[in-house]
């Protein structure tokens, strides 16, 4: 019911700027719409999503990077950084890159810094997130990897070929998706308490809850369709015995606590096809999560020397 | 000269540890803390990928000269060197690169190239990956992969190792060594100096990334 809901909502919005008709499925059990490293060659020209707020995502699959770097979703693959040259101040001199889908070749590519919001503006980008073609490593293309040199870009949203904008559909999605969300909350509370009667023994909760959105946009080039991946992940932590204090050593690190963090995570995934194509807004399995983490200790607390008593 | 500089990028290491920790203290469930304190398996291999652009070298002075650094934590008192265009163990040489491991200010090895060719192109662009590693017999070595230059070629392959009780790299900090590299000589000659990607490998076989160009020096900027 929350599905066929949402898909209704996602339909009267987007179908505004698409011309969409929605379907609802069941979500798929172990259904993983977030990719893992997952790198394909690139053609010399490629078109996909510029998009900002990728960090979660990234972290997820243990890639990080500067806050403000722009990364592109092409395929199904994960997100790729784009290395951009600049005129002033670029934060790399030179890199030498293997280029061509198979790598076989090496170009040497001069005064370069990471695609951002500002390194992009030459190019007339200006949504936090952008449909473009890209040219890939001076047209050469690239073998799968984390990164790449984009060359040149072009603006393809808001054309007579592509008559929408990425921000403009995203922003309804994500209206449609806080809808079902707030549905979803009595679930989702139910597992975060389910996990967290799995807390080990001797860590007790410590009521405080973190809750983090990631956002996966990709343009898939074949299917002609934009793929947004929504999750909501719910977190709580639960600290163990802070530990005796270690002898004075300058080569120990600091205090540390083991806990562990545990919640319960879901999200949707929406395929929104060109005109007279099928959309698909698909939930994604609720799952419980634990995992052991380290919390820092904090240093001793300071005595405050005893005021003066008056008249003494 | 580095060495010098390392009290000072010490001590910004430590506090900005402290900053990060006291960040985490606020808000128990955080994100961050919990990325920057795994409990996972630990790290057994790092790898930098390093840039350097040469502007206008001075052959007759072997200017520039430029040397890096990396420990398994920004504690240890153990630590290692890369120097390019230049040697200084036992002595001062120019040309030539060299790998240097030290604890304190004892030098515990050191290995130089064959040869000790002098920075002498202009705009020459050097690109190589070093690694700092836990080895099959207990110890952590420090080398180099994935090199080229036109002036030194490909100086891939060369490494040394030490024997040391505690090998986990887990603490591993690449703003340590970002804060404790540097051109040491003729700076002027130098357009950037950059670690471009670091790599993280695991116990358990799985591998992190950190995609921050962190630039060491740059003409631009003049830091």
């Amino acid at each position: 019911m929350t599905v066929r809901l949402l898909c209704l909502a996602v339909a009267l919005s987007a179908a505004t700027v698409w011309g969409l008709v929605l379907q609802a499925a069941p979500p798929a059990a172990g259904d993983d719409a977030f990719p893992t490293r997952a790198f394909g060659a690139l053609p010399g020209k490629v078109v996909g999503v510029l998009a900002s707020n990728g960090q979660a995502v990234l972290a997820r699959e243990g890639r990080q990077g500067p806050a403000d770097a722009l990364c592109l979703g092409s395929g199904a693959g994960s997100y790729r950084w784009l290395y951009v040259p600049v005129a002033k101040k670029p934060l790399i001199g030179g890199l030498n890159l293997r280029v061509g889908p198979k790598g076989d070749k090496t170009r040497r590519f001069d005064s370069l810094s990471m695609a951002s919001p500002q390194t992009v503006r030459q190019w007339g980008v200006t949504q936090p997130y952008t449909l473009v073609e890209v040219e890939v490593n001076g047209g050469l293309g690239a073998p799968p990897g984390e990164n790449f040199v984009a060359t040149g870009m072009r603006v393809l949203e808001g054309s007579r070929e592509y008559p929408f904008k990425v921000t403009d559909v995203l922003n309804r999605v994500r209206t449609a998706y806080q809808a079902a969300l707030k549905e979803k909350e009595p679930a989702i509370g139910q597992a975060v308490a389910e996990a967290r009667k799995d807390v080990p023994p001797g860590r007790k909760p410590a009521g405080e809850r973190e809750r983090t959105e990631l956002l996966f946009v990709t343009w898939l080039p074949e299917q002609q369709s934009l793929r947004v991946v929504i999750q909501t992940r719910t977190a709580e932590t639960a600290p163990g015995p802070v530990p005796p204090p270690a002898a004075a050593d300058r080569e120990q690190p600091p205090p540390r606590r083991p806990a562990t963090l545990y919640g319960a995570e879901w999200g949707m995934t929406f395929e929104l096809s060109r005109p007279d194509l099928t959309e698909q807004g698909r939930e994604l399995p609720l799952r419980q999560f634990h995992k052991e983490i380290l919390l820092p200790v904090p240093p001793p607390a300071k005595t405050a020397p005893a005021a003066p008593t008056p008249g003494r | 000269m580095v060495h010098r500089s390392r009290t000072r990028g010490r001590l910004l290491v430590v506090l900005g540890v402290f900053a990060a920790l006291a960040l985490g203290l606020s808000v128990p469930g955080d994100r961050l803390t919990a990325q920057l304190l795994s409990s996972g398996p630990s790290a057994v291999r790092i790898e930098e990928d390093w840039s350097l652009l040469v502007g206008q070298p001075a052959q007759e002075i072997a200017a520039p000269q430029v040397s890096t650094q990396m420990a398994r934590d920004p504690w240890t008192s153990r630590f290692f060197n890369f120097h390019i265009n230049s040697t200084d163990v036992p002595a001062f040489a120019s040309g030539g690169l060299q790998l240097q491991a030290w604890k304190g200010s004892t030098n515990l090895t050191y290995l130089n190239s064959s040869t000790s060719p002098v920075l002498a192109t202009s705009n020459e662009l050097i690109t190589w990956t070093q690694y700092l590693a836990q080895n099959s017999s207990g110890g952590l070595t420090f080398g180099i992969s994935a090199a080229s230059s036109q002036t030194f070629g490909d100086f891939s392959g060369m490494q040394v190792s030490i024997s040391t009780s505690n090998t986990d790299l887990s603490d591993y900090s690449p703003d340590y060594s970002q804060q404790n590299s540097g051109v040491t000589f003729g700076a002027n000659r130098v357009t950037s100096l950059t670690i471009v990607q670091v790599r993280t490998y695991y116990s358990d076989g799985s591998m992190t990334s950190d995609s921050t160009p962190r630039v060491v020096y740059s003409s631009a900027s003049g830091n």
